[in-house]
């Protein structure tokens, strides 16, 4: 008897070790070739010249869309801030969601909206369009207003995408700030590309608390000071320059944030657009992207990503609210694994199949679970006396070394690349929290990706309320 | 501990004789020559070598075990007041009394931040110091230890503030920064490596370290045995990252501050060299000079070349000459060769990018066999390049031959650079003949732009291309030709036209044609038409021939007609 528990004890132990490993040499792995992509990047972009694509009439129309839902403190700005981003053949659709408070009615008023009768094509499905608005002034001539029944945010992009006349198209937030050069980074991948079609471009979220914001502009950049916000900074970074330009890199990319993106709008609405059943849409629509230009051999594509610090974004900066848009993260992971299990570890669908998909599944999905089960085995292997302590301490020390050396690698290159954290205090700081990091905000993560879990099993799909403190302009120092 | 008093003595006396040296040479070469220049990044790195080295040794000294050497450490803070003194004599014309240089003191104090932070980190060494005389409590020893470092780095630190302050007077506010964070930063790090140095030495941490390696490697099982040594690799590497991150801020603020301050030098020296005329004997032996130190370096050669390529953009005539001979005297082109067969592709695009700035087709071969490149960025510079320095009947010949799919960004950059550079984009027939579709495309584009009316009969032959993109950008570009005959030709073609995309294109191009005679045609189709982008597209082009006809048929008895009507009628500004 003993002899069997010592071999199942044996065997749970090599299981999670090997998880563990895997997990890791994947990190690094991705390290590894994000600072291929990141330096591939940096040269090439030393040549580029975007002015020719301001001026030419050759360029792709873009159409941006910001659903927005009682938004009304920040709309006018943020509307402002769209507009002066710096690309010509540019529309802005702002899609009211069926916003209770003064959205609409401050929008009215601030661009001299009327109503047009528009012939609205419902080639996607969406909740009634009450109303489409324009500008009176020529000055105001890129923006569209839709006024809509609401829906949630997939339904209020399918809007916006029935009524957009553009080629491109590029969903973003509308609490986001959106850097002017944007559209003409996000644009260059969809018209530079030969051999393989673009089907979607991501770019990276930079987190906004504490910055100096102007009106609809980051004037200067600052590391936040609420502790949860600087963990984000961390997250945020490792996420996007060590996480999706690796993947990226190797075409693998599953993931374009939906506060962020462009895609190819006529094939969006060939897959149906965004799906209202979830609450991770942006996931589910590149996957679902993917999966039609293989099931359909449609040829060599890409999902592109830019790693320029493009959109800035407000995070939460408090536990309640960080654990809802965690929970609803991580319900919108597996509603999305679910929908597209037929890919699972298919051939059929290449490296989406036989990489990305079970990347995604074992180790963003599976890894919170396998490690609170890996938790529990401890607490009984103590329990039973039975635990080496000095194996125990030295995985333990190998795990945080390793995590703390992913951060500060993120760091690295962050300092080599785009350096938007100029300050010193800011570079100690952010090494400072690399140390805390596992310690301290690791366990909320795995503790939210839990309870994301038992929603998921419960059947819930709310979005969740997400409250903004909205950005506050400071006086220069 | 073994004792060997005078050896490590010796050895120590004699480093630290280097390393006062050393200091006292680079403090008087900055003080004599300034910081602004690219030496700067030498100097702060020797100046840090020679601290980290002198610390090194004391090290040496203390592992030696001799009691000696516990006064020999004070040593070390003499020779910096030594080094001191020196300076402060070359300065003596700045300060020629003792109060004046208190008072600058004393404003140094009040208004740095870190001199404050400096001097409060020596108050509590040397109030441990005491501390540990009072006592003898042997707690504090270590930071007794360390106490000579702390005033060796502190009058190093004073020292250097005097150089940068008298300095300051040409406001080098920037090197101040840096010198600043570059001191306060080994301060610092100095202060965690001593220290825990100390601690380890002390309290034999060392000893520990290994045993408690031996114990894990005796008690981990089978495969795992590598752990600790995976952390310690993980944790150097941590360690040089950190330093990485950190030295490399510091670095770039200096590179870039030195970098504009030699380029804006070298902007005044080119403008006076380019525009003085005379021959005279004495210049050309002031100039030689000068070039010599340009020359000398990669750096400086690299920063030069660039600021004569920018000053080559912007003059014309005889100054283009000068330039070119500037170039050619300073040996630059063999710099800008070596670019151009460079195995790294940012090298080659640089020396493509000035090759074809200065007109130079010696190396015209080897660009064009580049446009067919994998490197996508490399090809089309190649392209941008050609485009410069191909002969101007046909410049975008080379076009016709290309492999690979031309992509837009590639178009538009090619016709951004034909446009702001006002040349003539010559004979397209050889585009337009190319087996390459998008050259095809990109061809009919030139046609669009250029107002190239000459190619009608092939811009009408390609409308009846078997690709779908060639037929829609040859009907794009007969809205350049606005006759009857052509929107004749395209209503006739209208029929065989299967692809709806194609159709818009082709209506749209009739509304360009503003022919009357095609109201009858489009009449017929918006009310046999079921397609809605197809209608909208009649319905913009029957407005702009005859606003009326479409009101008509808007308000007609089918009310989907009155809905696209309005469509755009509302949506048209």
């Amino acid at each position: 008897m003993m002899d069997i528990l010592h071999s199942l004890f044996y065997f749970i132990d090599t299981i999670i070790f090997v998880f563990g490993t895997v997990i890791l040499s994947i990190y690094i792995i991705m390290g590894v070739f994000s600072a291929s992509a990141l330096y591939r990047y940096i040269h090439k972009n030393k040549f580029i010249d975007y002015t020719a694509i301001l001026s030419s009439d050759v360029a792709p129309h873009v159409s941006i869309l910001a659903p927005a839902y009682n938004e009304g403190k920040n709309v006018v700005d943020n509307v402002r801030s769209l507009m002066s981003i710096n690309y010509v053949k540019l529309e802005i659709i702002i899609i009211n969601d069926g916003s209770t408070d003064d959205t609409m009615p401050k929008l009215i008023t601030t661009y001299q909206l009327k109503p047009v009768k528009f012939a609205i094509d419902y080639k996607l499905a969406c909740q009634e369009i009450r109303g489409v608005y324009k500008s009176e002034n020529k000055a105001f001539q890129k923006l569209i207003v839709i006024d809509k029944v609401n829906g949630g945010k997939a339904d209020a992009l399918n809007a916006g995408i029935n009524i957009s006349g553009s080629e491109l198209i590029m969903s973003i937030d509308v609490d986001c700030i959106i850097e002017s050069d944007a559209v003409l980074k996000m644009v260059k991948p969809f018209i530079e590309e030969t051999d393989r079609k673009v089907i979607a471009s991501g770019g990276v979220i930079r987190v906004a608390n504490n910055c100096d914001v102007g009106i609809g502009k980051i004037n200067k950049v600052r590391f936040p000071n609420k502790l949860i916000a600087g963990f984000q900074v961390l997250e945020y970074s490792r996420a996007f320059i060590l996480g999706r330009m690796a993947w990226s890199k190797i075409n693998g990319l599953l993931l374009i944030s939906g506060a962020f993106g462009m895609f190819n709008k006529e094939l969006v609405i060939k897959v149906g657009g965004y799906n209202h059943k979830t609450v991770g849409e942006d996931m589910e629509l590149v996957v679902r992207m993917r999966r039609y230009m293989h099931e359909n051999k449609q040829g060599k594509y890409v999902v592109s990503f830019i790693p320029d610090p493009l959109c800035w974004t407000e995070v939460p900066d408090s536990l309640k609210i960080l654990g809802r848009q965690r929970n609803r993260w991580t319900r919108g992971t597996m509603q999305t694994l679910f929908i597209h299990k037929k890919i699972f570890f298919n051939p059929d669908y290449k490296l989406l199949g036989t990489i990305s998909y079970p990347y995604w599944f074992f180790f963003e999905w599976l890894a919170p679970i396998v490690e609170v089960l890996g938790l529990i085995y401890f607490t009984f292997l103590i329990v039973l006396g039975i635990v080496s302590w000095p194996f125990f301490l030295t995985l333990t020390a190998l795990v945080y070394s390793i995590a703390f050396m992913l951060t500060l690698f993120s760091i690295l290159y962050e300092e080599a690349t785009f350096n938007a954290y100029k300050r010193k205090t800011d570079i100690l700081k952010m090494i400072g929290l690399a140390l805390l990091e596992p310690i301290i905000y690791h366990p909320l993560i795995v503790f939210w990706a839990i309870k994301g879990n038992i929603s998921y099993l419960k059947g819930d799909n709310a979005w969740g309320k997400m409250e903004r403190t909205g950005f506050t302009t400071r006086k220069e120092e | 501990m073994v004792n060997h008093p005078l050896p490590t003595l010796f050895l120590y006396i004699i480093v630290c004789i280097v390393a006062v040296s050393l200091q006292l040479y680079l403090s008087t070469n900055l003080v004599a020559k300034g910081i602004v220049s690219y030496k700067t990044m030498k100097t702060v790195r020797v100046t840090l070598y020679s601290v980290l080295i002198g610390i090194l040794c004391a090290l040496l000294c203390w592992l030696a075990g001799s009691r000696i050497i516990q006064w020999a450490l004070l040593l070390s803070p003499c020779y910096k007041l030594l080094a001191m003194a020196a300076i402060l004599v070359a300065l003596r014309s700045e300060f020629p009394s003792v109060i004046s240089l208190w008072r600058y003191a004393l404003r140094l104090f009040k208004t740095i931040r870190w001199v404050r932070i400096l001097f409060f980190l020596i108050l509590i060494g040397i109030l441990s110091y005491l501390f540990y005389l009072m006592t003898g409590d042997r707690f504090l020893y270590f930071i007794l230890l360390f106490t000579p470092e702390y005033i060796h780095l502190t009058v190093v630190a004073i020292l250097t503030l005097f150089i940068l302050y008298y300095v300051q007077a040409h406001q080098e506010y920037e090197v101040l920064n840096v010198f600043g964070s570059v001191l306060l930063i080994t301060w610092l790090s100095v202060f965690v490596i001593g220290t825990s140095v100390h601690l380890a030495l002390h309290f034999k941490l060392y000893v520990k370290a290994i045993q408690l390696f031996q114990y894990l490697h005796l008690v981990l099982p089978g495969g795992y045995k590598a752990l600790p040594y995976i952390i310690l690799a993980s944790w150097i590497i941590n360690f040089m990252a950190l330093i990485y991150v950190t030295g490399r801020r510091i670095s770039n603020i200096l590179i870039d501050y030195i970098e504009m301050k030699i380029r804006s030098s070298y902007q005044e020296k080119i403008i006076e060299l380019i525009y003085d005329d005379s021959s005279d004997q004495e210049s050309s032996v002031i100039e030689a000079d000068y070039f010599k130190k340009v020359k000398r370096l990669y750096f400086t050669r690299q920063l030069f070349a660039d600021e004569l390529l920018r000053m080559h953009e912007i003059v014309y005539g005889s100054l283009l000459q000068r330039i070119n001979q500037l170039f050619n005297s300073l040996l630059l082109t063999d710099d800008v060769r070596n670019y151009l067969h460079s195995p790294r592709w940012f090298y080659k695009i640089k020396g493509l990018r000035i090759y074809a700035e200065l007109g130079d087709k010696s190396e015209i071969t080897y660009i064009q066999k580049l446009i067919q490149s994998k490197n996508f960025v490399l090809r089309f510079e190649a392209e941008l390049a050609l485009a410069r320095l191909s002969d101007d009947e046909k410049p975008l010949s080379y076009l016709k031959d290309l492999q690979g799919r031309l992509s837009v960004w590639e178009q538009l950059n090619l016709i951004y650079f034909y446009t702001n550079h006002q040349k003539p984009v010559g004979d397209l027939s050889g585009l337009l003949e190319s087996a390459n579709v998008s050259v095809i495309c990109f061809g009919l584009l030139c046609i669009r732009k250029f107002n190239k009316a000459e190619y009608r009969s092939h811009v009408m032959e390609l409308t009846r291309h078997n690709d779908r993109n060639v037929r829609n950008a040859a009907y794009q570009t007969l809205e350049l030709y606005q006759e009857a005959e052509i929107g004749s030709y395209i209503i006739s073609s209208y029929e065989q036209e299967a692809v709806a995309s194609t159709q818009i294109v082709m209506i749209r191009s009739l509304g360009h044609t503003g022919d009357a005679t095609a109201i009858p045609f489009l009449r017929e189709h918006i009310l046999s038409t079921g397609s809605d982008d197809i209608t909208l597209e009649l319905f913009r082009t029957l407005i702009l021939i005859d606003s009326k006809q479409a009101y008509e048929i808007a308000h007609s008895d089918y009310s989907r007609f009155k809905r696209l009507y309005e469509h755009v009628t509302e949506t048209i500004q």
